[in-house]
């Protein structure tokens, strides 16, 4: 069963059997131990007897999904997972200037991002260019930065300063650590790194948050979305930071202790190897 | 601003924000991980505060990453701004 991922997506069968398929894949348990003993490192995670099953079919279906992403002729089927969006506070908010969508590397790769620029946003984007497909660039007005390389980061905060007075959409993702500071959180049982870089635009712009995540809801894509209060504005700069990547990372500790399927492992787990057992 | 105080102004805000404020600072030297240790949030925090000292806006055509890798490139990157 090696490769399963790509076996399921070059299948040419409609994406939600793909699904469907992942789902009775995910029952015969393969592949789940190392998701076994990362749930068992976790206590406050509650992993029932499909919890695993729902993991896997998760990372897979994910995987799925993010190349119909990539594929511009399978691209719409992908999007037409999503559940109806409510846009309308944060469309009132982009009126008043620019604005931070922070997500999280939860639910399918890629999804919202995606979303998102079909919606034709002035939108700056933090993003891997390796998961960017080579076409997609040319074909919207969005503008892409990549945290990871070092030509790039020098610029990123303030070019994302830039966008952001004139009115612009950023969107990056905070809950990994991608330059050379970083924000500690003891929770879960583990210690977890936060990159300042988000909420110190936040702060230092005085530019609204918008929490947004995709996430699986059955074999649909539900877009959460909603603004961050900001904390107070007389705790001092690094307290004000604290503040919001806490009020950020509590709203995805309820994700990842509820719902298995969204959690993608970015840490605690030998990511890479698990992904090459998929084939991704 | 002239040339001169716009220079000054440049290196006094860097000094403000190196990780190791008595360092020799001049005009080649790198303000990240090579030089001064000043990563992209300084960096952020080094622009706004010359943007607030000498009302210069900068715009995203000027920014490099080379127009931000050095005090000199700072200086050269204001005064192009200040120009458009």
């Amino acid at each position: 069963m090696a490769g399963i991922v790509p076996a399921i997506a070059a299948s040419g069968l409609p994406l939600g059997w793909q699904l469907h398929l992942l789902r009775a894949a995910a029952r015969l348990g393969w592949r789940q131990s190392r998701l076994q003993r990362w749930g068992a490192d976790h206590p406050q995670i509650a992993v029932g007897p499909d919890w695993c099953q729902r993991a896997w079919w998760g990372v897979a279906a994910g995987g799925v999904v993010q190349r119909h992403l990539a594929n511009r002729s399978l691209r719409a089927a992908a999007l037409r997972l999503a559940e109806p969006i409510n846009w309308s506070e944060l469309d009132a908010a982009r009126r008043a200037g620019g604005v931070i969508i922070a997500t999280a590397h939860l639910g399918p790769p890629k999804f919202l991002m995606h979303v998102l620029l079909e919606r034709h946003l002035p939108l700056l984007v933090w993003t891997n260019a390796a998961d960017l497909p080579p076409w997609l660039p040319a074909t919207t007005n969005a503008t892409f930065l990549d945290p990871l390389l070092p030509d790039e980061r020098s610029v990123l905060m303030v070019k994302s300063a830039v966008h952001l007075r004139r009115g612009g959409v950023l969107l990056g993702a905070a809950d990994m650590q991608t330059g050379a500071r970083s924000q500690e959180f003891d929770r879960l049982g583990r210690r977890w790194h936060l990159s300042p870089g988000l909420p110190a635009l936040a702060r230092r712009l005085s530019v609204p948050t918008f929490l947004m995540l995709a996430l699986w809801q059955g074999n649909r894509v539900r877009i959460d979305c909603h603004r961050l209060d900001p904390p107070a504005d007389e705790l001092a700069d690094d307290q004000w930071q604290q503040a919001w990547l806490e009020r950020y990372w509590n709203e995805l500790e309820k994700c990842i202790t509820s719902t298995a399927e969204n959690l993608r492992f970015l840490r605690g787990i030998d990511e890479g190897r698990f992904r090459r057992e998929l084939g991704m | 601003m002239n040339p001169a105080d716009l220079a000054e102004t440049v290196y006094a805000v860097i000094r403000e924000q190196a990780a190791t404020p008595d360092t020799t600072i001049l005009p080649d030297t790198p303000l990240g991980p090579d030089g001064l240790g000043i990563d992209s949030v300084g960096c952020l925090e080094i622009v706004l505060e010359l943007e607030r000292r000498t009302g210069i806006s900068l715009r995203d055509e000027h920014l490099t990453a080379e127009s931000l890798a050095t005090p000199s490139g700072l200086v050269r990157l204001l005064e192009q701004a200040g120009r458009a």
